[in-house]
């Protein structure tokens, strides 16, 4: 019984590929013709097969089981051969018939049920494995274009298919990570790329509008979006987390518009309202009554911008805290990070070394994108030299000296040693103020650095703001200097976004942001309004927030 | 100012974070809880720690012992002893911290405590920088640090780096935006429990002093704050609150606001009424039968009184304001409608608030309903429908109670008559209020305005005396002439009276006249001509020359005698009526003198003058001149009683058969008018080609009217018009000119010129005589009233202007002189004239030995030429 059936399955493979390469040499129209009478022949002796399976094994499961691969396998021709009728001139077309040919071995080693097959069908997958996924990105974006219900379906089984390569052997798992890598030397875009789309400013709220067009650039913080998305927030709770999954749901609706990857034409999407943000707004400024609609005044696009990044952090927490796991490593992180300091400052008198004193965050998903970390080092006369390690979000530079002409000067500036008045030595006892000088560095890179240039600033004149133009190039390589000791951290960054006050004085003003997109391009977005824009107007040099990716 | 402004730019967007902060409690609470088991472990290490600083700091301290006694200097001991005490210290809460400027890269240091406040770290940087503290954003680890946190909350240890940063904001009204949060941050907080001490009412303080007074629209928006801010609500909120602390703070702060609305300059006031029509519509709901509820409604009525600017304040939401205040007007009218049922009321204060609220509300409807009024139910969709089918039904309800009332009334006033000594209810002064709301809603409705007089007919009596009572001067009664047939002849005098300015009889304002009586007519004319009308105002000083009597009786007499003079046929300014010789008309003749244009104004200042003095002059107006002074038209039944041959030929010729009538060619009439003046004979056309146009049927209405009109009304035009000049100079200013008139029939006027026109009744003339140095029952005055009886009526009246100047008696008897009359005894002899004092209404007599010497007596006094003249004997 079972010779017979190999026998069978083996018959059918080997007229099927000798009909192939007969077909192949010649090439004309009419082959085409018979290549879909071909495949209409195979769906009979498929039917023939199924009833001499159910004869031979007579039992109704396996009977079912074999219908419904059939059917999976009849729609695939189905969906195979149209692409093929429909390029006949295409070059491509000597391969999708390979890959037919290659797809029907697959479903008729699955309906094997002897052992010494299912071996040989492992190997087999994995080949197949490698080579269906151009397969699902064809298809999709040709159902993308065509928007018919039938290559929907079809498509999302394409997707089912290759998660279930993914789960059915850690191997083939991490050939698809490596082939996952070479996607962009291959130049296919990732599945993921929004369509830009234009904020609808209801009423002073160009703020809003400029600060999430800003993080929308800022590739790591979109996955962790897209992983928030993917979870159950309540609202009440994390109302930020829920605002921005919200935000993002928003954008991955398909629009109307359909995308042209051209540097003069840019067709966006349709803009809308992000009304999902009413309740951040209502608690950054619980006095204002409408906050999305007639909104009375404008507010600091950085200040909404730290206090979103620092909601965001405490809900992430919050939602860790749920997890025992989490608790115990966020506790052993404290403890040890404060027996450190402890151990030091005992050692201090007897040793000459510094004595360190370390905050940091208490980490979260967002604090690994934003978040890095500053040293300061304190020396004064006569007294041990004392060190502090804190984290940032955000640099805060001083922008105000002459001197400081472009971004290498305030970083420069930044990290400067200066001198201190008013230092105590011993806070303890009454020795008197003695000469100090302090510096800060960086400790620690974050793989987001975000350059906050303090343009509004109190002068003798009361509140004021400063129009001076501050240069900022498109990649941004750090000065050691700037670093408290060498690491294997990359010094590369480059320019993603740039948010810009526009205005004179900081009692009235807009916000519009300058951001690039994947394939290079910069956009303006300027509330509803996406208009591309060259380099040269990118580096303008009035520029309020600047966000740069590390490389 | 710049400071100021920037200063609240902070302060806002501070107190904002602040409101952040308490969203993000939880959070930080439960970190605080996970970190409560490191901190037992750190005790442990702590205590180890400081075992090792013990044993360094002794050893210390001994080296410098030894260092003192060495060099000898006792002041290192004692600091050597210091340092060893403060070191000594468990653990020190003092904290050196940095702060990064935002301008100018300079770090400054900062002695701070760990439990300070994130306030006073602000308080202490702008003591180092001047950068106010409401102006600074402090950063530190990512976060921006809330005022009223602690830097342990945020975990700030020695040596921390902070950050100072600035903001842009734009707002119009940067103090106002952040007194408002103040305001809101602290309700938030006492809302949740917080055992704090208010300041919500020095801020209320502080946003009225900043209103702008520049436009409009700068106040508009100021105060749109307050709405857009939600502080209403705020408000009302913890007012509704368990806590009783809570409850009166809100109380005394909603109370503060309302006082604050009410002293405020008009237009300022004016767009502060949305806020407190906001206050109403919440207490409504949350406490409607509280006090504060009761005093935000009725500071909404008193502002709604002086409401004059809806488009400015409303503009396309004027139909909606309508809608919002018509549930206050439903409830003050139920209350009043309680009252008036009770006969407990309303008083003033409670009418006021329910008439303000209905001023507004008629507006609203004038404007805005699609429908002409007045409307006719039931109606179809409008604009404020519901609103208006509710308001027919107060109507209705309103009429019925004040049929009741104005039935109570009646029943008080009959019991009044029988001897009841009751006086008028206070609860009845606004009577006369409420039917002026009344006659205001019927406005609206057809019909309505039958219902209104139906109800006042039949309560005539209570109107009337209602009118009497509490018409006052200055006031709007033109309504109550809708009315007229609802009134009775006292009202009607006492509202034309109150169109003459009242006379304080002030000796410095009175306008002084001293006359000699043989040139009576001429003096007189230039005394009361020559003054402006403001001076004679103030009222009449009388003297005549050569005597030396002054007051009320000489006003009398020469109003008396000056009108005799006028009316006089002879001085051909007034003629007689054919048929009824007391009633007068102007003299058409009277053209010929050129002065006698100025004597009619002169006459209507005299008659006006005389009615403001409340004197019965004895002359009676024809109705022809009446009508035309009332600005009315003259028909044939008014000549009736001027000339009776006349109204009989054009009677027979309207009511001669028609055809007989046109086949006798129109008795040979046609439209023409033959006049004699002084006795020249002229032929009038009472139309164009008058002459040659017969009179037939057809026209002989119109042929009676244009003969009436000229044969009447014509020839003394200009005589009517100067008269009506002369007489409105008397009134009150701004006054109509017909205006007196039309408020009186003729029969009105009469009783107020002349008098009653019933004979004097003598007993009545007894019931008001009292006597001094008689007694009633004396012989003499048995003689006197017995004597007086036998007199002809014209006796009579001279013995009573003898007695008091007065020669006719008002038309409610002898109570309607200013006070009664007296009979003294003169002690002097027995056969001597009686003697009088007009302005106090005093007859002096002896004791007549008999009633034949009496008698002889008083018919000398009765003849008019031995009365006329004063303290000539």
């Amino acid at each position: 019984m079972s010779e017979k059936k190999v026998f069978v399955f083996g018959s059918f493979t080997e007229h099927e590929t000798r009909s192939f390469f007969e077909q192949k040499p010649t090439k004309d129209p009419q082959n085409s013709k018979d290549k879909c009478v071909g495949s209409i022949q195979f769906g009979s002796l498929n039917l023939a097969a199924e009833n001499s399976s159910v004869n031979t094994n007579g039992e109704l499961k396996k009977g079912e089981a074999d219908g419904t691969v059939k059917s999976a396998g009849s729609q695939e021709r189905l969906d195979a051969s149209r692409p093929a009728s429909s390029d006949k001139n295409n070059d491509s077309d000597a391969k999708l018939p390979r890959k037919n040919s290659l797809r029907v071995p697959e479903h008729v080693v699955q309906n094997g049920i002897i052992k010494e097959i299912s071996e040989s069908n492992k190997s087999l997958n994995n080949g197949v494995a490698v080579k269906t996924d151009p397969i699902g990105l064809d298809n999709l974006s040709m159902s993308d274009g065509e928007s018919d219900p039938v290559y929907k379906a079809s498509s999302s089984k394409f997707q089912a298919l290759d998660n279930e390569d993914f789960s059915s052997d850690s191997s083939s798992g991490s050939i698809q990570r490596k082939k996952n890598l070479k996607v962009p030397t291959e130049s296919v875009p990732p599945v993921k790329d929004f369509t830009p789309r234009g904020l609808i400013n209801a009423g002073n709220l160009c703020f809003l509008n400029a600060t999430l067009q800003a993080l929308l650039s800022c590739s790591p913080f979109v996955q962790l979006l897209q992983k928030i998305q993917l979870q159950d927030i309540p609202k009440a709770d994390s109302p930020t987390l829920a605002a921005f999954s919200e935000f993002i749901s928003e954008l991955d609706v398909p629009s109307s518009s359909s995308i042209r990857n051209n540097v003069t034409v840019v067709e966006a999407g349709r803009p809308f309202r992000p009304a999902m943000f009413e309740g951040v707004l209502r608690n950054f400024t619980p006095d204002v009554l409408n906050n999305m609609s007639g909104r009375p005044r404008q507010e600091d696009a950085q200040e909404f911008l730290s206090f979103i990044m620092d909601q965001m952090h405490d809900e992430l927490l919050k939602l860790k805290e749920q997890s025992p796991k989490v608790t115990a490593s966020k506790s052993s992180v404290i403890s040890s990070a404060n027996d450190d300091g402890d151990e030091w400052e005992t050692v201090g008198p007897k040793n000459k070394s510094a004595v360190t004193r370390t905050q940091s965050f208490v980490p979260s998903e967002l604090s690994e994108i934003f978040g890095g970390q500053l040293k300061s080092v304190v020396k004064a006369k006569g007294t041990k030299a004392s060190a502090t390690v804190q984290p940032y979000l955000l640099l805060h530079l001083d922008i105000h000296p002459d001197g400081v002409q472009g971004i290498e000067d305030a970083l420069h500036l930044f990290s400067a040693q200066e001198d201190l008045e008013g230092y105590r030595a011993s806070v303890t006892g009454k020795t008197g103020v003695v000469s100090a000088s302090k510096s800060i560095k960086i400790q620690k890179l974050s793989k987001i650095m975000i350059l906050h240039l303090m343009r509004f600033s109190y002068g003798s004149q009361g509140s004021t703001k400063l129009r001076k133009g501050v240069k900022f190039p498109l990649e941004l390589n750090l000065n050691r200097s700037h670093l408290v000791s060498l690491s294997n951290e990359s010094l590369r960054y480059e320019l993603v976004a740039t948010i810009t006050h526009h205005g004179w004085d900081p009692s009235k003003g807009h916000y519009t942001t300058d951001a690039r997109r994947k394939n290079g391009q910069w956009l303006r977005f300027d509330d509803a309004s996406v208009t591309p824009i060259g380099t040269k107007l990118v580096l303008h040099d009035q520029a309020y927030v600047l966000f740069y990716k590390q490389v | 100012m710049t400071l100021s402004r920037s200063s609240a730019d902070d302060s806002t967007n501070n107190a904002n974070r602040s409101y952040s902060a308490v969203a993000g409690t939880d959070n930080k609470r439960k970190r605080d809880e996970d970190s409560s088991d490191y901190v037992g472990v750190a005790e442990s290490l702590e205590m180890l720690k400081k075992q090792e600083i013990d044993a360094d700091h002794m050893a210390a301290s001994a080296q410098q012992t030894l260092i003192s006694w060495r060099s000898g200097e006792n002041s290192r001991s004692l600091s050597s002893s210091g340092e060893c005490s403060s070191s000594n210290r468990p653990e020190s809460t003092r904290l050196q911290i940095f702060v990064r400027m935002m301008s100018g890269g300079k770090t400054i240091v900062i002695h701070a405590e760990k439990y300070d406040t994130v306030e006073k770290l602000h308080q202490r940087i702008e003591w180092k920088t001047k950068i106010p503290a409401l102006e600074q954003r402090v950063i530190y680890k990512g976060k921006q640090l809330q005022r009223e946190n602690s830097l342990t909350y945020y975990s700030i240890e020695q040596d921390a780096s902070l950050q100072l940063v600035a903001r842009m904001q734009s707002t119009e009204h940067p103090v106002a935006w952040q007194t408002i949060d103040d305001i809101m941050y602290t309700i938030s907080r006492m809302y949740k429990g917080e055992n704090l001490q208010s300041n919500i009412n020095e801020k209320i303080v502080t946003f009225f002093a900043m209103i702008p007074v520049e436009s409009d629209e700068s106040i508009a928006k100021y105060l749109n704050i307050f709405s857009n801010s939600s502080v209403p609500a705020a408000l009302v909120m913890l007012y509704a609150s368990s806590l009783e602390r809570n409850k009166s703070c809100a109380k005394s702060s909603v109370k503060l606001f309302l006082s604050n609305c009410v002293a405020l300059p008009k237009n300022q006031k004016n767009y502060c009424l949305p806020i407190v029509l906001e206050f109403c519509k919440l207490l409504r709901k949350v406490c409607p039968d509280q006090k504060l509820y009761v005093t935000c409604r009725n500071t909404l009525g008193s502002m709604l009184e002086t409401f004059d600017n809806p488009h400015g304040v409303y503009n396309d939401q004027y139909e909606t304001f309508g809608v919002e205040i018509f549930p206050f007007f439903t409830e003050l009218t139920g209350l009043l409608l309680n009252e008036l049922a009770q006969n407990s009321g309303p008083s003033f204060c409670d009418f006021q608030k329910v008439s303000s609220f209905w001023q507004q509300l008629r507006k609203v409807i004038e404007l805005k309903v699609a429908f002409p009024i007045p409307i006719v139910l039931p109606m179809q969709s409008t604009a404020l429908e519901a609103e208006i089918r509710h308001l027919h039904r107060l109507f209705g309800s309103l009429l019925t109670t004040m049929d009741l009332c104005m039935c109570r009334v009646e029943s008080s006033l009959a019991d009044k008559e029988v001897g009841n000594s009751e006086t008028m209810s206070s609860s009845w002064s606004q009577y006369l209020s409420i039917l002026k709301i009344i006659n205001s809603m019927s406005n609206i409705y057809q019909g309505a305005k039958g219902q209104l007089a139906v109800m006042l007919n039949k309560n005539k009596v209570s109107f009337s005396a209602l009118v009497v009572k509490f018409a006052k001067r200055g006031d709007d009664h033109q309504w109550i002439f809708e009315y007229k047939e609802a009134t009775n002849f006292e009202a009607r005098r006492h509202l034309a009276m109150l169109l003459f300015p009242d006379v304080k009889e002030d000796f410095e304002e009175m306008h002084e006249m001293l006359i000699d009586r043989s040139n009576l007519l001429s003096e007189s004319f230039e005394y009361i001509v020559g003054a402006s009308p403001e001076a004679l105002h103030g009222g009449l000083f009388m003297e005549f020359k050569n005597e030396e009597a002054t007051g009320p009786g000489v006003l009398r007499e020469w109003f008396y005698l000056v009108c005799q003079e006028i009316f006089n046929p002879k001085n051909t300014l007034f003629l007689r009526s054919a048929d009824d010789f007391r009633r007068f008309s102007p003299n058409p003749a009277s053209k010929v003198d050129p002065l006698h244009p100025d004597f009619f104004e002169f006459t209507g200042r005299v008659i006006a003058l005389a009615l403001m003095h409340k004197v019965q002059v004895g002359v009676l107006f024809d109705r022809v001149f009446f009508l035309q002074l009332a600005g009315l038209k003259i028909s044939l039944e008014d000549i009736k009683d001027t000339d009776r041959i006349m109204y009989n030929s054009c009677k027979q010729i309207l009511e001669m058969d028609p055809e007989f009538f046109d086949s006798n060619a129109g008795l040979g009439l046609t439209f023409v008018l033959e006049t004699e003046e002084l006795g020249k004979r002229d032929t009038i056309e009472l139309c164009p080609d008058g002459k040659l146009k017969a009179v037939n049927s057809k026209n002989r209405k119109q042929y009676v009217d244009l003969l009436i009109e000229r044969r009447f009304a014509t020839p003394i035009l200009e005589q009517v018009k100067q008269f009506s000049r002369g007489f409105t100079d008397m009134l009150s200013h701004s006054v109509p000119p017909r205006s007196f008139f039309k408020r009186l029939y003729l029969e009105d006027l009469d009783g107020m010129l002349r008098g009653g026109e019933n004979p004097i009744s003598i007993d009545d003339w007894k019931a008001h005589t009292e006597y001094n140095g008689f007694k009633e029952t004396d012989r003499q005055i048995d003689w006197f009233w017995k004597i007086l009886k036998k007199m002809t009526e014209e006796e009579q009246r001279s013995i009573l202007f003898f007695w008091t100047s007065n020669k006719f008696v008002p038309v409610e008897g002898f109570r309607g002189l200013s006070s009664k009359l007296y009979i003294y005894r003169l002690y002097e002899a027995n056969d001597r004239l009686p003697l009088s004092h007009t302005c106090f209404y005093r007859l002096c007599i002896p004791r007549y030995p008999t009633i034949t010497l009496m008698e002889q007596r008083l018919r000398l006094i009765a003849q008019d030429h031995v009365s006329s003249s004063f303290g000539k004997w």
